[in-house]
């Protein structure tokens, strides 16, 4: 009986190496794009819409491929190891490249410049700071003023440790001197949930999940990361006088380090037309979601500002050593 | 040896693992707020105290213990055949693996070459349509693309 | 009035052809979700909605929805027949169901889970129809004081699925807390137990551990038992509907997992599993014999499966009313709304009055669909016993390979169900249940980070746990239920701990 099993393994090393039918120009057979998150999560939803896109413009099916768990960083690390042909690209956020390396290098195998090609910003979705609309305070400020005269009395419920919202949260203490208490949830719901349930005084959560206790009234933003469309008056920390933003998430394209030059160059200019289809503009705006394409210059360096300024985050809140 | 007696030792060893590792690397914390290290470390303790019970009863009765199931091939094969399904799926891709696989347990139960193979074609086939096709899974694709 | 307008306007939506063609095709992949072992209705909603962009929103969220409770329906189907349960909320059937069926009572255990599912769908949407909103307010006031007095309240009744040995059955409890706590700690960020390897980062998947458990470790043994096990199958099934006897001692179980399992299943995290356990405690605290259950006794069928159908139910209440999810599949199914430019929430009954009396009006149909549909699949199932083990294992162990897959595509789960597995075979040959693991597995974590979750809020005091009255409730009845059966039954309790396990029946 143990030939069946010898046999099954020969039979393996036979089909995979005779796998390889090299071809002519770039692309001629299916893409796969995979995608860090589970099916359903917002994040899946901008990716499978920009696939759909990118088969038309590339006239090859970009099949999406889920590959969730460990705060992204599974999906993130698939493609890293990937194939370098450019049939296997990626859409991830600064969860897996920017938190998870800082937080949690020893889980986190890559190094999100070295090991990545860059191909484009797509998607923003922006953190906002949000309290019950029956709170007493109507400005940031009328809350920073009340939490400094109470320490501890204000407790913010976050989406979980190393999320955009936790980082947002310790830089606004560090600026404020606040010293909100972080009381941290396993995801956005439960966290939402407690805030309206009268558990917290506040949340700091990513705008998708808020947007329909936002539309409903029953919560109210403070501040926010980036302008969010449909809440034009909430305002950035530093157009109310603090010298600092806080961070959004993002979500943007990636190959693997070393792909050649003209298949970067077909998936940048390709994707750079997804990202700007109106179509999916209006279909991720209720999603709390923003299109707001960047050129892989300007995505590297706004990760390489933002990875500085959340490690000096994390390292003053004691996150890492 | 009774089954308690292994069973328990085996147990133990586990608690004491859980414990130590939630005591020294992870952090007990305080009462007042807990660590990450105090649930693995009580929940070793419990089970550590719970076994030493178990223990204990065990040296007052002796079952004899039978793990000739163990040694069967058919248990080895099984469960080797469930974990080369796992490693070369996403080699083979799905409706191969699955081919050979359906094909291998059910000779091991002595079915005849023509019906165990037509069986295992038939169920990687249907069963690429039924998950991939309909439930939209997404099973891996092999060389072959499927 | 309001109600019965809104229930007539909803009538009319889901009785057009297009509504009820896409609410049947909805209970009728539930039901195959369900009867599959690994593929739960939270991968199936999930990996459907795309192919549902096309559909109006009512017609979508309609199908969707039918997805999640006809998996409650289906899933005890493979708990009966093969013991392996279809998705994680019909654990429990397997203990008296599968006992049934080995006794030739496949039929009438598949009839009572298909009518008690029936009568509790349908009573908590009645329920749902009439009472949401104020419900909905209980939900909220569930925050994670609330929640840790009522997981340690859930932990008590783990002493109730201790069939021989209780010293073991508290050792597979504490293995469930120690597997609950691997993976990323909540609360701190840091990793538990995860030896560096990825697939853990998350924690052990409850679905693959379900699958080693009980799917994998069960084939193995069969394998092992060889012939026997075809011949006790063999043995005709003796009626294939429930005698007006199981129905007398059915109805009360009935009605309780109704009544439990919809409260259970309003608050968001509890949901289906927890409450087709409570149910299972509760029938058998409240039953004359209880020693005998696990050999076959209806009421351990009947009461868990109507309340993971009314848990179903009763999870639409805060998603409907709130726009809060309360278990992993409606968090899905907010999405969905999402997505086709919804706002679940307090404002969905004046926006999308369609789509909410739609999707509670459909739920009373696709009950019914569900009941005709599953009916006539009895006799079908029974058959299917009849079915050769070698023919039967290579498939079950299929199913189970890719039902671990395909929740993550991550090879890494399939590999924790074969451990799983073969520790599951091990605890079998070693007189360990798996059914106290699985329960402490769910309630671990949840109970783990609401302490401390609470312990923030309170700046660490104590007192937050007995100064909110819901919490304080719940804290009470745990110590009334750990104390009086040690102060009344002293000394059955006695022998219970030192009882010495016999030598397996199995």
């Amino acid at each position: 009986m143990m030939k069946g099993l010898l046999g099954m393994l020969t039979v393996a090393l036979l089909l995979s190496s005779a796998s390889h039918l090299r071809a002519q120009s770039y692309p001629n057979q299916a893409i796969s794009l995979v995608i860090p998150l589970a099916p359903g999560d917002a994040g899946d939803v901008a990716g499978r819409a920009m696939a759909d896109e990118l088969s038309k413009l590339l006239k090859v099916s970009v099949a999406t491929l889920n590959k969730p768990g460990g705060g992204l960083t599974i999906g993130t690390d698939a493609v890293v190891k990937a194939k370098k042909d450019g049939y296997t690209i990626l859409l991830t956020s600064n969860t897996a490249l920017i938190a998870g390396r800082i937080l949690n290098p020893e889980t986190t195998p890559y190094d999100s410049f070295k090991d990545l090609t860059p191909l484009g910003m797509s998607t923003r979705t922006p953190v906002m700071f949000v309290v019950r609309s029956d709170a007493p305070y109507t400005r940031f400020q009328d809350l920073v003023e009340f939490a400094k005269k109470n320490p501890g009395k204000i407790r913010v419920g976050t989406a979980g440790v190393g999320t955009a919202g936790h980082f947002a949260l310790e830089l606004i203490n560090s600026l404020t001197g606040a010293g909100m208490t972080m009381v941290p949830f396993k995801g956005a719901s439960p966290a939402a949930t407690a805030l309206l349930g009268g558990h917290l005084e506040a949340a700091i959560l990513a705008i998708g999940t808020l947007s329909g206790h936002l539309q409903s009234g029953q919560v109210r933003g403070l501040v926010v990361s980036s302008r969010s469309p449909p809440y034009p008056d909430v305002p950035l920390l530093t157009q109310i006088g603090y010298r600092q933003n806080i961070h959004g998430v993002w979500y943007a394209f990636f190959a693997p380090a070393g792909v050649s030059k003209e298949v970067t160059a077909a998936l940048v200019a390709a994707i750079e037309k997804a990202v700007k289809d109106p179509s999916i503009v209006a279909k991720l705006a209720p999603l709390g979601m923003v299109q707001d394409y960047a050129p892989p210059e300007k995505l590297v360096t706004e990760m390489r500002e933002e990875y500085q300024a959340v490690e000096e985050i994390a390292k003053k809140a004691g996150l890492v050593k | 040896m009774s089954r308690d007696l292994i069973s328990g030792l085996f147990w133990l060893a586990i608690a004491i693992f859980f414990s130590i590792e939630g005591l020294i690397h992870l952090k007990l914390g305080a009462v007042r707020q807990p660590g990450p290290g105090f649930f693995p470390f009580w929940g070793g303790v419990v089970l550590g105290l719970l076994s030493l019970v178990l223990l204990l009863n065990s040296l007052k009765n002796r079952d004899r213990l039978s793990l000739s199931g163990l040694k069967s091939s058919k248990f080895l094969l099984a469960t080797g055949a469930i974990l080369a399904y796992l490693l070369l799926l996403e080699t083979l891709g799905f409706v191969t693996i699955t081919f050979l696989f359906l094909f291998l347990l059910l000779r091991l139960e002595y079915k005849g070459w023509v019906f165990s193979a037509v069986s295992a074609l038939g169920g990687a086939v249907s069963s690429y349509a039924l998950f991939q096709l309909w439930l939209k899974t997404q099973l891996p694709a092999g060389p072959f693309g499927f | 009035m309001e109600i019965f307008q809104g229930l007539l306007y909803g009538f009319q939506v889901v009785l057009q052809p297009i509504n009820l063609f896409y609410c049947f095709i909805g209970v009728f992949i539930g039901t195959l979700v369900g009867v599959l072992p690994g593929l739960g209705p939270a991968a199936a909603i999930a990996l459907l909605l795309p192919s549902t962009f096309a559909a109006s929103p009512v017609s979508a969220i309609i199908m969707l929805a039918g997805i999640y409770y006809g998996a409650m329906y289906g899933g005890s189907t493979t708990s009966i027949l093969v013991n392996i349960p279809g998705e994680a909320a019909s654990v429990v059937t397997c203990l008296d169901g599968h006992a049934m069926a080995r006794q030739g009572r496949a039929g009438p255990a598949l009839g009572i889970s298909a009518f008690g599912s029936f009568i509790a769908g349908t009573l908590s949407v009645i329920v749902l129809t009439f009472l949401a909103p104020s419900l909905a307010k209980v939900a909220l006031s569930f925050g994670p004081p609330e929640y840790f007095s009522l997981m340690v309240l859930g932990l008590t009744i783990l002493t109730y699925f201790a069939r021989e040995s209780m010293v073991k059955a508290l050792m597979m409890a504490a293995v469930g807390l120690l597997c609950g706590s691997v993976g990323v700690d909540s609360i701190s960020g840091r990793y538990r137990f995860t030896f560096g390897i990825q697939t853990l980062m998350d924690g052990l998947g409850l679905v693959p551990v379900i699958m080693g458990l009980f799917g994998i470790s069960e084939v193995l043994l069969n394998l092992e038992r060889g012939k026997q096990k075809q011949e006790i199958f063999a043995t005709p099934a003796k009626g294939l509907f429930p005698t007006r006897e199981d129905w007398r001692r059915s109805t009360l179980p009935i009605m309780r997992g109704s009544v439990l399992g919809f409260f259970l299943g309003v608050l968001p995290g509890a949901g289906a599993i927890i409450a087709s356990f409570v149910s299972y405690a509760v029938e058998k605290k409240a039953s004359k014999y209880p020693e005998r259950f696990g050999t076959g006794v209806i009421e351990g069928v009947a009461g868990p499966e109507a309340a993971n159908n009314a848990a179903a139910g009763g999870a639409f209440i805060p998603l409907l009313t709130l726009g809060i999810p309360a278990n992993a599949v409606m968090a899905i199914l907010l999405g969905a709304l999402m997505i086709h430019g919804l706002q679940p929430g307090p404002l969905l009954m004046k926006q999308a009055p369609d789509v909410f009396w739609g999707i509670i009006t459909s739920m009373y149909i696709g009950n019914a669909m569900l009941l005709v549909l599953n009916l006539p699949l009895i006799p079908m199932w029974a058959r299917l016993l009849r079915v050769p083990y070698a023919i039967l294992f290579p498939f079950i162990l299929l199913f189970c390979l890719i039902g671990s897959y395909s929740v993550t595509n991550n090879v890494g789960d399939g590999i924790v169900m074969w451990v799983f597995g073969v520790l599951g075979y091990l605890m079998k040959k070693f007189d360990y249940e798996a059914a106290p693991l699985i329960l402490a597995m769910v309630i671990g974590p949840m109970m783990e980070e609401a302490l401390r979750q609470s312990l923030i809020l309170s700046a660490g005091s104590f007192t937050i746990f007995v100064a909110r009255p819901i919490s304080a409730g719940f804290i009470l009845a745990a110590a009334l239920l750990l104390i009086l059966p040690l102060i009344t039954r002293r000394r059955e309790v006695a022998k219970a701990w030192t009882s010495v396990p016999q030598e397996s029946a199995e």
